[in-house]
């Protein structure tokens, strides 16, 4: 399983919704990796507080080896109990102080924080690939799903489980919702459109043009209806794909990735049917889904029949994060 | 204080390697430099820099990128506030770097102006097994008893015990953090020393650099109180009109003390020309080198370019009132014997003519003394007298060729000519033709002008 993620060196890990079990999900892949790699660990955003803020249930601790890279911000470094050697310090502040990287000497726990934005974190990367890092975790935060793309990172592990939802059933379409859109198809047109410009662009036939500045509040359907393929750098959003299915608009569209598609599978099937097309210029490598079968509010669901319903639609692994980890 | 002169296109065009050399050069905008010794340190070092070969440059300039602005910290040091680990990484990091950069400078002709001041003492302190990398933590080294404190955490499997251990471990920890930061103060001048020696060097490399892109020249200073510009130039304006595919008309230009006027058609270049000489003698005292192919410059204790309409909404003032109040505080400096240079945009033009001239001609002749360079340009009449210099901009020529509006500039001569009659270039009307304005609005400006003359 680890095998899979060998040739990846930035590796995103996400929850489906919060409580997912993605702290676990990380920490096992810090225990699997840090035994060969020097492994290097940073978030987006503020995650890894011992109490969740929104249903303040425990929230399991990112546990290091010694001789791993973190990254955290000031205020969270000056709190952790255990030693480690301080590599660099940013000018930038996040609202928790300047960003810090640092190395652990002596196995600890510590909160993860990171850069605030997606520019920043890649900068991040940067200097820890140059400080010898040969892989970094990127914990993605709450409703941070766009560490996971795949222009940060090249490979996504999904972790999933009972609080998505009560019903197992639901748990299992909403994942391979997201897993369907990770998969979608990867242009072959990106060479059509300069993607360092942000907007909605249409290409006719001879050549690409800007069309709006983004799809929020477009209109002009029957303009559409000349090009035969579009790119928005922008957020997919339910009601502009009902506008093109209502128009009878068929091209192919271009999203930039996953992230930025807000959409359901059903949705995008129904226009692929009538004859559109929806593609991205990028996708993740999903390497592994993990399970998380309890519930923070203490169910539990059936673990074998959900990792078996989603077995069944990828060929992925799909793995129980707590009896995994209780072999190790 | 200087927001119109366009001092923001400098600042935005130096490239700083450091946050210190920003920080740094903040500080030193802040004032004139009225000390012509360190006006001429600062050209000294700019032209030694552009001496350096390019690629010892780059290497300064990459182990500059490495420095920390340690100003907090140098201040914690001075009132004993024991520093954190993040604290006393930055001071290893910078002392390290700084160290670096002393051995490269030893080799080049700047050392005498930059002088570092070597750091090998406090870089031992904070390295104190000798590993020279930059990194930090609170060694074992530092104290046998930390050394066995952890070994005993580390090693033990009792929650309670490792609590009472690592309450124990930061406890030592924070001692030998109030032994450094004691032994630190033994080196903070040094770290003052270089931390302001950086902050300049970065600064100067900024100077140096943009002086070479804009091929600026280095300025003579002259005590005789005069200001002379051969081919003076707009950086900012020169290269809006470059990406137009026009070229901006360089400008010869003497100045005396006492007052002088200077008159021109509409549209002819005379607030640029104030405009310039402002920033050129702003640059000049903040120790950079000037637009032009050749300067000879007196110092000012404060410029003044007083253009444009203000408006102090707060104060419920027009923009008359708001002008004139500015002016009256300089007046007063100015009878405090201060040294100025006043360059004043058309005073008075936003009230009616007949006063406006009166005030013009008093403001004029009150600042025709000798501890001022004063320049006034105006569209009045007769407000010129024996005593007083009328520099003319010569402007349009061939008027009747001239087909678009927008080939004006082509046809402009924004080169001065000194004139002794008092006449004022009649040129507003040409003006209005060649804006084309409603024919009637012409025949009838016309008509009234040649009546009342």
């Amino acid at each position: 399983m680890i095998d899979k993620l060998k040739k990846y060196k930035v590796i995103s890990v996400v929850g489906l919704e919060k409580n997912t079990g993605k702290t676990e999900t990380l920490n096992y892949l810090l225990k699997k990796l840090c035994s060969k790699y020097v492994v290097a660990v940073t978030s987006i955003g503020v995650d890894g507080e011992e109490k969740d803020q929104i249903t303040f249930t425990n929230k399991p601790n990112i546990i290091l080896d010694p001789n791993t890279f973190f990254v955290t911000t000031e205020n969270f470094f000056k709190r952790k109990t255990f030693l480690s050697e301080i590599y660099y310090v940013s000018k930038r502040k996040t609202a928790t102080g300047r960003v810090i990287i640092a190395k652990s000497l002596k196995r600890g726990k510590i909160i993860l924080a990171g850069p605030s934005t997606m520019e920043w974190l890649k900068k991040i990367n940067e200097k820890l690939f140059n400080l010898g890092a040969e892989k970094i975790l990127i914990d993605g935060a709450l409703s941070r799903i766009s560490s996971a793309s795949p222009f940060i990172s090249e490979a996504v592990v999904l972790a999933t489980g009972a609080s998505v939802s009560l019903d197992i059933n639901k748990i299992i379409s909403k994942t391979l919702d997201l897993v369907y859109k990770m998969n979608l198809t990867v242009t072959k047109f990106s060479y059509l459109f300069d993607n360092s410009e942000n907007g909605f662009f249409g290409y006719n036939g001879k050549k690409s043009e800007k069309i709006a500045n983004s799809i929020l509040n477009f209109n002009d359907f029957e303009k559409l209806k000349s090009y035969g393929i579009v790119y928005t750098s922008g957020a997919l959003t339910k009601s502009f794909l009902s506008k093109l299915i209502n128009n009878k608009i068929k091209l192919e569209l271009i999203v930039k990735d996953f992230s930025k598609i807000f959409v359901s599978k059903d949705d995008i099937r129904l226009f692929e049917t009538l004859g559109g097309k929806i593609t991205v210029l990028k996708k993740p490598n999903l390497c592994l889904i993990t399970v998380n079968p309890l519930s923070p509010y203490g169910y539990k669901i059936d673990d074998e029949y959900l990792i078996s319903k989603i077995s069944e639609q990828v060929d992925i692994p799909v793995i129980n994060i707590r009896k995994v980890d209780q072999n190790v | 204080m200087y927001e119109n002169f366009g001092f923001d296109f400098v600042f935005k065009n130096l490239n700083f390697s450091s946050p210190i050399g920003e920080k740094f050069a903040q500080n030193y905008f802040e004032s004139l430099i009225t000390n012509q010794k360190e006006l001429l340190k600062n050209f000294n070092a700019i032209e030694k820099i552009n001496l350096l070969n390019p690629n010892e440059l780059e290497k300064i300039k990459l182990t500059l990128s490495h420095i920390p602005n340690i100003e907090n910290i140098i201040n914690k040091i001075k009132f004993l506030e024991i520093l954190d680990e993040i604290d006393l990484f930055e001071i290893k990091l910078f002392s390290i770097f700084s160290q670096e950069l002393l051995e490269m400078l030893k080799n080049t002709s700047i050392i005498d102006i930059f002088n570092l001041k070597d750091l090998t003492n406090a870089i031992q302190l904070l390295d104190p097994n000798d590993e020279k990398v930059p990194t930090f933590y609170i060694y074992d080294s530092y104290s046998p008893e930390l050394k066995k404190i952890r070994e005993q955490k580390y090693n033990c499997k009792d929650e309670d015990l490792y609590l009472k251990l690592s309450l124990k471990e930061k406890e030592i920890e924070h001692e030998i953090c109030k032994y450094l930061t004691q032994k630190l103060t033994d080196y903070v001048e040094n770290l003052e020393h270089n931390s302001y020696t950086i902050g300049f060097l970065d600064l100067t490399i900024a100077k140096a650099e943009f002086a070479k892109l804009y091929n600026l020249s280095k300025p003579k200073i002259n005590k005789d109180f005069y200001i002379e510009h051969k081919q003076l130039f707009n950086p900012e304006i020169e290269e809006d009109l470059k990406k137009k595919n026009k070229k901006f008309q360089r400008i010869d230009i003497k100045l005396n003390n006492g007052t002088q006027v200077i008159t021109g058609a509409n549209m002819g270049g005379k607030t640029v020309l104030l405009k310039t000489i402002a920033l050129s003698q702003l640059m000049f005292q903040l120790g950079f080198f000037v637009p032009s192919e050749n300067s000879n410059l007196p110092l000012f204790d404060e410029i003044y370019f007083v253009s444009g309409d203000y408006q102090d909404i707060k104060l419920g003032l027009s923009s008359f009132a708001s002008e004139m109040i500015i002016i009256n505080n300089l007046y007063k400096k100015f009878k405090r014997n201060k040294k100025l240079l006043i360059l004043l945009d058309e005073p008075a033009r936003t009230t009616n003519p007949g006063e406006g001239k009166a005030i013009v001609k008093a403001l004029v002749k009150l600042f025709n003394k000798n501890n001022a360079i004063t320049v006034i340009t105006t569209h009045y009449d007769n407000i010129l007298c024996d005593k007083i210099r009328h520099l003319r901009i010569k402007g349009l020529k061939d008027v009747e060729k001239i087909e678009k509006v927008e080939s004006f500039q082509d046809y402009f001569d924004y080169s001065l000519e000194e004139i002794k009659d008092s006449a004022v270039p009649k040129e507003a009307i040409k003006i209005l033709k060649l804006l084309k304005l409603d024919n009637e609005i012409i025949t009838m400006a016309e008509e009234v002008y040649n009546n009342e003359k």
